[in-house]
């Protein structure tokens, strides 16, 4: 009898072993497949874009009338969009696949500058038609490889990575596609030039030279009094200052540390520019306590803090209160004219009014003595050609980037249609209106998009 | 007892509490997930804070406040760069992107004060990295690929680079 039960829970747990291990191997197999599926779906979506892409752009070089030019050039950029989103999805890993990502952002902000162009009443230049050419190559090309891709997909040759969970399956597999992948990238990368163009993702725009950077280049000695002297601290605390290391960015750094008197982690850190000495940002990483002030001294907090440490003729523009601190955007006025490029970026506690945030790298970067185009529009001009129903509440000069960098002297006309605020930019060369923000008031602040 | 008997009796013992508890797990993750939402539904970007500060949690645990920025920073400056996806979401789950992702870190616990304050320090536009868009750690294995990179600084031990 006791022999019969023995035997019984043995078969039961073995059997249980087998079933559990049944399931789990399943439910890997069910997932391996739904996330290949997914992969295929991206890959497949990737092709069809690509295919989109060539046929487009062979399209716009052919068409001769504007309104088709502009429909095409759009398109181009919406499938090249869609093509950036299909090629982040694939599982390339670590992978190097950036110079496809960048081969279609630039192909999609290309013609959609073009487009821009085009409703703008400019021509395309001999130049520009001869990058669409280029582009036409590439994309071409790429199409090519891509289908040679698909043939082994198709043919159920390819997995994406060169692993399974079935045994002895994985010597069959050739390359995985990752691989394959990854040696089209590599390629793009030594084929396709650099391009400058009117859009954000233009080589030029990445690589900004500092223009507010003034002065002669300081010691290791001159950084430590410096951020001494420019750091806010009301409690009057003691710090051991000393240099953490130096950055290469953009604007060349010392990297500066504050370590109260007795403790082991420093408190504020600090970036001061090798070139001048000018304290590029810092932030304060104390606790913050409950809030003590309100907006309006903080404001002002902030602004004693600006002046005392050189920034003068600041207007606030921009808050956003957040966990106990309010960040404050300011931008330099000159000749009645707002600098929005230059802007400077205050953090204080609302605990005590300390300034625990400062970020001066746009104004470093962009900020110089500049030489204003003529304004040849009137406010009146302005006025005239708005939305009739656009309630105006303030006209006033603005320069302000566009997605290029480029700086472009505005008029910002502050107005209200239904009860919604917008900021509306009309170039005062020419009278194009060159950007609008809608304007949002949250608890936290006004947050213009 | 007869067999109906025994029946109604494994389904009293049995199977109300599984359901009973079934439906207050429930109530629990509704109820947490109202108590967040409300948190944080306040301005635009407050999807993305919370993934950014998760990010930052699953990838920068232990470093110093500074770093955890920079991690957030990094991701800030990847989604407005033509060489990746145009989103912070998209940046995040980009297959392979993070570690953290890869081996469910990234869910494992709830962001810290510190994580959130990070990830709103980058949004708010600061960037200790100035524009890197890679960090790795030097004392772990990494792709030696990444040493082709422009290395900016050195934040804890993350080493940050274009």
């Amino acid at each position: 009898m006791k022999k019969t039960y023995l035997w019984l829970i043995g078969i039961l747990l073995a059997g249980g072993i087998i079933f559990g291990f049944w399931t789990i191997s399943e439910r890997a197999y069910s997932a391996e497949n739904a996330l290949e599926a997914s992969y295929q779906r991206g890959f497949f979506d990737l092709i069809d874009q690509v295919n989109n892409l060539n046929l487009l752009i062979s399209k716009s070089l052919v068409t001769s009338s504007d309104a088709q030019r502009i429909m095409t050039f759009t398109t181009i950029w919406h499938q090249a969009e869609g093509a950036r989103t299909s090629l982040s999805q694939l599982p390339l890993g670590q992978r190097d696949m950036t110079n496809s990502q960048k081969f279609f952002a630039q192909l999609g902000d290309f013609s959609y500058s073009l487009s821009k162009k085009i409703v703008n009443g400019e021509k395309i230049t001999p130049e520009e038609w001869e990058k669409i050419e280029d582009f036409k190559k590439y994309s071409q090309d790429l199409s090519k490889k891509l289908r040679e891709l698909q043939d082994d997909v198709a043919a159920g040759r390819i997995k994406w990575e060169n692993r399974g969970f079935a045994l002895g399956k994985m010597n069959k597999l050739p390359q995985a596609m990752a691989d394959r992948f990854s040696n089209i990238d590599q390629k793009l990368k030594d084929e396709v030039p650099t391009i400058t163009y009117d859009g954000p993702f233009s080589d030029h725009v990445e690589n900004v030279k500092p223009m507010g950077l003034t002065g002669s280049t300081i010691t290791e000695t001159m950084a430590i009094n410096l951020a001494a002297d420019f750091v806010d601290n009301p409690g009057k605390y003691k710090y051991d200052i000393s240099i953490a290391g130096k950055t290469k960015g953009n604007i060349r750094a010392y990297s500066v540390e504050l370590t109260r008197k007795g403790e082991n982690n420093p408190e504020v850190v600090m970036d001061i520019s090798e070139k001048g000495g000018h304290v590029i940002w810092y932030l304060n990483t104390r606790q913050i306590g409950a809030q003590k002030i309100g907006f309006k001294e903080a404001v002002d907090r902030a602004r004693t803090f600006l002046s005392s440490r050189g920034y003068d003729n600041m207007e606030a523009t921009g808050s956003l209160t957040q966990d106990g601190t309010i960040t404050i955007t300011f931008v330099p006025k000159n000749k009645q004219v707002l600098l929005y490029p230059d802007f400077v970026k205050i953090e204080v506690a609302l605990d005590n009014g300390q300034v625990v945030g400062f970020d001066s790298t746009a104004y470093l970067t962009f900020h110089r003595q500049r030489s204003y185009p003529n304004i040849k529009i009137s406010k009146q001009q302005v006025i005239d050609r708005l939305n009739k129903n656009l309630k105006v509440t303030r006209i006033r000069l603005a320069l302000i980037h566009d997605s290029a960098l480029k700086e472009k002297l505005c008029y910002e006309v502050d107005g209200e249609l239904k009860e919604e605020r917008y900021l509306i930019y009309i170039n005062a060369e020419n009278g194009l209106e060159e950007q609008i923000l809608k304007v949002v008031e949250t608890d936290k602040g006004t947050v213009t998009m | 007892m007869t067999k109906v008997q025994k029946f109604v009796l494994i389904f009293l013992v049995v199977l109300i509490p599984m359901g009973m508890f079934a439906v207050y797990d429930k109530n629990i993750a509704s109820n947490a997930s109202q108590a967040r939402a409300e948190d944080y539904a306040v301005s635009s970007w407050n999807g993305d804070y919370m993934l950014l500060a998760r990010l930052v949690s699953g990838e920068a645990r232990g470093e110093p406040y500074l770093g955890q920025v920079g991690v957030a920073a990094v991701i800030l400056n990847r989604a407005k760069h033509p060489k990746f996806p145009p989103t912070i979401a998209g940046v995040i789950f980009q297959p392979g992107a993070f570690e953290s992702v890869s081996n469910g870190q990234i869910w494992a616990t709830y962001p810290s004060r510190s994580n959130f304050n990070a990830a709103r320090e980058a949004l708010n536009g600061w960037d200790p990295t100035y524009g890197s868009l890679y960090f790795w750690n030097p004392y772990k294995w990494v792709n030696p690929w990444i040493w082709t990179r422009r290395v900016m600084t050195q934040i804890g031990r993350h080493i940050f680079g274009k």
